[in-house]
């Protein structure tokens, strides 16, 4: 594994650890947004590539034979999503970079875009190119005033030298771009929900199938991914799949940013390769200072679950991750010890998910709402008779019947602390009491408190 | 076959006129409510479900949907933001006092509504004009006239709409769904953080303990002491947790010390 | 929630019109109207009445005949209207239903809603029907049926002209009714219309025979009695007596067939397919819309009260009582027009106030709380007017004749009213094919033989 610092400027941001591949380069430019730096290393050279020499068709078999799949929603090969969407008839296409993150706490897309702005432009431009799209809309946090601020000077500079705007690398071809803050849900980090903000409706999501590659913005065929994505399209076009895939011979998946917080000696953002296992993203993180002592790891952010020290060897990618319970997410771990009731963690969370849901289908905005006080009652002391029975049914028949990843991934939570921490959880029901000292059932029972 | 000629028919004139002093079969609704079934699923009323909430998001998207606009709708938002009336004209919107709420059987609570007050619109007409009357950019729209009255009124959104063309429950659905949009002008203002992070380091707690003092919820509008509590929506790089602010400003405060804090807060700003 | 100040809304042009209720605006419409009306008419009487009584005085039976006429042509509205009201309300009580009762009290005003339908809709007249007839014939089919009511006795001394040759003339407008449906058929240039309006005339020539036929019987029998046998006043005097005088007991056969040849003159169920309500084409009618239909559709209902009419005059004693009581109360003495009519101002007005006060109370008393004092003033007025209506009726009909007349006659021919709607809600439709069978093979034979059976019998016993 050859260490190669992409990400810069350590104690500025949470602290940046080794990555283990590289995207866009061998070493980062000093300035962001600094063009000619970032070209000399190799910026643009791959949507030249691709403009010139593969053309549309080239593009897309470039990224069905990388096999190269997308970072959110179960990790689906990128290449096949390119070719329906380029296949699907409408007035106009679009490409829509969601570098909206709705995991409060998670800043890996805004620390991309801040470092490494051109890889993202080049990689969505290499996208409108491939599927006929004259519209990039890149869509971040409102809150990440100098990531906009960045990509806004990136793609001013870009414009300026001819790499995209209306003669892109002097073709004819047309790629605009613009930068769009969004804010006020947390469900904005939806695909159809953030085309549905994008349009000025209300934040609810739609159906899938028609998917957002044959009815996306405005009804028309539309390619949304996340920042991460598109910043590894320069470099598979670039070394070719081969190259790409030297990377790391584990996976055919790529690498993936992950922030690592919570009870660890070096809280940062991480790159780590797909696949590699949750023991390895704990040591790149220094691992659980003395003397606190491991408790369990949040994996997936709010909507995400509470894994047990046995969890450790999973790997990291979309499947393993699924099978144990869990989701990739927005690519959050945060690490748990002993100070923390996961009962009460699960709780707060789900209770998070259903305050933040649209309302659209009854399951999710009366059943996430039914889980959070199940949560809540066993936290103070209160719960029925059959709590754990009535959460598993409600939790599988919210995900069943589930309109969006939200709702189904809310469930995770709770669903894990059943699963791996069965005995902390009976004895919150049990004996009313908090093997972490944090909720008071027999105090809160007494004083009648309710949620 | 008689061999009376016309009995058949005296027969059944006779029955008939037996009929006449018969006791009918109608059902006076609705003085008499039809007897159905306690399954019954064609009520015309909204729901409750058993804690008393009202399952009615006043979402506007029935409304959105109905391609001859005949819903209208009215009454408080389930988080208990506002009150607000849309109709297809200011009178019809009057008529229907309190239309949905008090179809379904409880008293409209809402003894403070009054008439929306009338508003300068020029600059209303000036952010129309800047978005050249598009309805995409209605968010962007909404977030500018926020910005200039500081809250979004009832008058400017019905200029929006008369201007524009955009039905009314687009603009209903859009404003009421976007939590950074508000009805009425903002107090004081207590944000606290749920991210990851902060929830580990006891955020929830903190903001359960200052949501009993204070004496609302998160997203549920002023209290009485006219302090809301809101949602921090992204987790400030560098800051603590747990993160409570103030009208923006950082507190510090440890969990035992965030109850004492709030109970003063709302002391404090209660006339 | 803090509230939101009030400002008052700007006034706009027509901003005070359009906030008044329906009421405020017709009272705002019609009082001034009224007021100016009133002031103008006395005006007018006072220059125009001395001359006006004078002219009067002196052609006083033509002021009478157009009196009737003109009470006539409008008294034939509101019995449309009652007769709307009877068959909405007895078909459904006899389908086990309720009928109309919410569009006014007891549903009454919803007979008025098929009138103000027809006023309501388009008029046109269809590319290439004949203009003038096309409008003519309404008018003719409901003219025909109002004259007839020119000669029928409603009570001794009520008729609209005493014809020696009443009978007669009223066949003869009957038989004109025929001329409007050709008319309507032939001119709405639409064959199916033609079609059905030459169905409908056959249907009614056909069944004039017979009707008129079993009619001849009675006037044989009549001329026993009196010299003018064609005047239906005096075959209603010919049956005074008791009701065992009527000629219903002697011409049993003549009624029967006098009954359902009505029927059939009059399109009712069971012989009404040329124009039922779920026959899809409107026979000859399919071309009319707006008032021009609405004139058939009350020309209709005026058939059915005439021929129930004549069923009572002919054959039910017309405005005789069934009996006649002894009157213990003489009332000749009370004499009301001599009292002047200061005196009956004052009684009238004593009599209301006080009424009314009195049953407001009694209201009051009985309803509870519930009854506010201007409702139950309401209410004290409306029953102190129905009390007073209803013992002047009773007086009257106590003491004079032609109230008893009117009131005997108006219930002989509301019973066949509702027999008549009885048998629509009971009986089904008969074929085109069976009803002209019916007619000129049955009933045609039989009101011959009752003729001559008659005629035989009179013959034997007044020798």
């Amino acid at each position: 594994m050859s260490p190669a610092n992409i990400l810069p400027t350590p104690g500025r941001f949470p602290r940046l650890l080794l990555p283990v591949a590289t995207l866009g380069g061998p070493t980062p430019p000093a300035r962001p947004t600094d063009l000619d730096a970032a070209v000399a290393v190799g910026a643009f050279s791959s949507l030249r590539k691709a403009i010139d020499d593969l053309r549309a068709e080239g593009v897309l078999n470039a990224l069905t034979e990388s096999g190269m799949r997308g970072r959110g929603r179960g990790g689906l090969p990128i290449g096949e999503k390119w070719r329906a969407c380029a296949r699907a008839a409408g007035d106009a296409h679009y490409v829509v970079v969601n570098a909206y993150q709705s995991d409060p706490a998670v800043l890996t897309d805004r620390v991309l875009l801040q470092n490494n702005p051109y890889a993202v432009i080049e990689g969505a431009a290499i996208a409108a190119f491939a599927i006929g799209a004259a519209e990039v809309i890149v869509a971040v946090r409102v809150e990440a005033t100098e990531a906009i601020k960045v990509l806004e000077t990136a793609i001013a500079a870009a414009e300026r030298a001819g790499y995209i705007g209306p003669n892109v690398l002097n073709s004819g071809i047309e790629i605009h771009f613009s930068v769009r803050p969004m804010q006020g849900s947390y469900m904005l980090g939806e695909e159809t929900v953030l085309l549905k903000g994008l349009e000025g409706k209300r934040g609810q999501p739609e159906q899938q199938p028609p998917h957002t590659t044959t009815r996306g913005l405005f009804g028309q065929p539309t390619l949304i991914h996340g920042p991460q994505t598109f910043a590894a399209v320069p470099t598979i076009l670039a070394g070719g799949i081969a190259g790409f895939l030297e990377t790391d011979p584990r996976t055919f998946a790529g690498t993936v940013l992950v922030q690592i917080s919570g009870a660890v000696t070096t809280p940062g953002i991480a790159e780590i390769p797909f696949g590699a296992t949750l023991h390895e993203i704990l040591d790149v993180a220094g691992g659980v200072p003395a003397p606190r002592k491991f408790k369990a790891m949040l994996v997936g952010g709010p909507s995400g679950a509470i894994l047990p020290a046995e969890a450790l060897s999973v790997a990291f990618d979309h499947e393993s991750l699924a099978t144990a319970g869990a989701q990739v997410g927005s690519g959050s771990v945060v690490v748990l010890d002993q100070s923390t009731c996961v009962v009460d963690l699960a709780a707060v969370l789900t209770r998070f998910c259903a305050d933040e849901a649209c309302g659209k289908t009854i399951p999710c905005r009366i059943g996430l709402r039914r889980l959070a006080e199940i949560g809540a009652r066993i936290c103070e002391g209160q719960p029925r008779g059959d709590e754990i029975t009535r959460l598993t049914d409600l939790s599988a028949d919210v995900a069943a019947s589930a309109l969006c990843d939200h709702e189904r991934k809310a469930t995770l939570s709770m669903l894990s602390v059943v699963r791996y921490f069965r005995d902390e959880l009976d004895a919150h029901i049990v004996r009313n009491a908090c093997p972490a000292g944090i909720c008071h059932p027999k105090a809160d029972a007494r004083a009648g408190a309710v949620s | 076959m008689s061999f009376v000629p016309g009995l058949g028919i005296a027969k059944g004139m006779a029955l008939t006129m037996r009929r006449f002093f018969a006791p009918k079969a109608t059902v006076q609704y609705p003085e008499t409510p039809a007897d159905v079934a306690v399954r019954f699923r064609g009520r015309l009323q909204l729901l409750y479900d058993e804690l008393g909430n009202v399952k009615c998001e006043t979402c506007f998207q029935c409304a959105q949907a109905c391609p001859v606009e005949c819903i209208d709708m009215g009454g408080f938002d389930t988080r208990g933001r506002f009150h607000i009336h849309w109709g297809a004209a200011e009178q019809y919107a009057e008529r229907r006092q309190g239309s949905a709420l008090r179809r379904s059987g409880r008293p409209v609570p809402d003894q403070e509504y009054t008439h929306f007050g009338a508003i300068d619109l020029a600059p209303v007409d000036a952010i129309l004009q800047k978005y050249d009357f598009e309805k995409t950019e209605m968010l962007a729209i909404l977030e500018s006239i926020q910005g200039v009255y500081g809250y979004l009124p009832v008058a400017a959104l019905k200029r929006v709409s008369d201007v524009s063309g955009a039905p009314y429950a687009l603009i209903y659905g859009t404003a009421t769904y976007y939590r950074h949009l508000r009805f009425e002008q903002a107090g004081h203002v207590v944000a606290v953080c749920r991210c990851t992070a902060c929830l580990v380091a006891g955020g929830s707690r903190v903001a359960r303990t200052i949501a009993r003092e204070l004496g609302t919820e998160i997203g549920r509008g002023p209290a009485a002491s006219g302090v809301s509590l809101e949602q921090i929506p992204a987790h400030p790089h560098g800051a603590h947790s747990p993160l409570v602010t103030l009208d923006g400003k950082t507190q510090q405060l440890s969990q035992s010390g965030a109850a004492a804090w709030a109970r003063a807060l709302a002391g404090r700003t209660v006339a | 929630m803090r509230a939101i100040p009030i400002r008052p809304v700007l006034a706009y042009p027509g901003q005070f019109w359009g906030r008044r209720s329906l009421v405020e605006r017709l009272a705002m419409i019609l009082i001034p109207a009224a007021m100016v009306a009133a002031v103008v008419t006395a005006v007018v009487l006072y220059l125009a009445i001395p001359p006006l009584l004078d002219f009067l005085g002196a052609n006083f039976p033509l002021i009478r005949f157009f009196i009737a006429a003109t009470a006539i042509l409008v008294l034939t509205i509101p019995t449309a209207f009652v007769l709307i009201y009877l068959e909405l309300k007895v078909i459904a009580r006899m389908n086990l239903r309720v009928g109309p009762n919410r569009v006014g009290p007891w549903g009454i005003a919803m007979s008025l809603m098929p009138g103000l339908k027809v006023l309501s809709k388009e008029d046109f007249t269809p590319t290439g029907a004949d203009a003038t007839v096309f409008t003519l014939a309404p008018v003719v089919t409901f003219l025909a049926s109002v004259m007839t009511l020119l000669v029928i006795p409603f009570a001794p001394g009520v008729v609209g002209l005493d014809l020696n040759i009443g009978l007669l003339y009223f066949f003869a407008m009957g038989g004109l009714t025929v001329l409007g449906l050709l008319m309507a058929g032939w001119s709405s240039f639409n064959k199916y219309s033609l079609l059905g309006g030459l169905r409908s005339a056959a249907q009614i020539i056909s069944y004039e025979i017979p009707l008129t036929l079993s009619v001849v019987g009675v006037i044989i029998l009549a001329s026993t009695k009196t010299a003018q046998t064609l005047s239906l006043n005096h075959i209603v005097l010919a049956q005074s007596g008791s009701a065992l005088d009527w000629f219903v007991f002697k011409q049993p056969l003549a009624f029967l067939i006098f009954f359902i040849a009505a029927t059939a003159e009059a399109n009712r169920t069971p012989f009404d397919m040329t124009e039922a309500d779920s026959e899809i084409v409107a026979g000859f009618a399919t071309e009319y819309s707006g008032m021009r239909f609405g004139f058939f559709f009350f020309a209709e209902y005026v058939n059915v009260f005439i021929v129930s009419a004549l069923a009572a005059t002919i054959f039910f004693g017309g405005w005789n009582a069934p009996f006649n009581w002894p009157w213990p109360v003489n009332l000749n003495a009370f004499q009301p027009l001599s009292y002047g009519p200061a005196v009956w101002f004052a009684v009238a007005a004593m009599v209301v106030l006080v009424g009314t006060y009195f049953l407001a109370m009694v209201v009051r008393l009985l309803g509870g709380r519930s009854w506010d004092a201007g409702s139950a003033l309401v209410m004290g007025a409306i029953v102190i007017f129905v009390i007073v209506g209803g013992v002047v009726t009773l007086a009257g009909f106590i003491a004079l004749d032609w109230v008893r007349g009117i009131v005997w006659f108006m219930a002989k021919t509301y019973a066949f009213v509702i027999t008549f709607v009885w048998m629509r809600a009971t009986l089904p439709r008969v074929r085109v094919d069976q009803l002209m069978g019916f007619a000129w093979k049955w009933l045609l034979p039989a009101s011959l033989v009752n003729l001559f059976v008659t005629a035989t019998a009179v013959l034997i016993l007044n020798r």
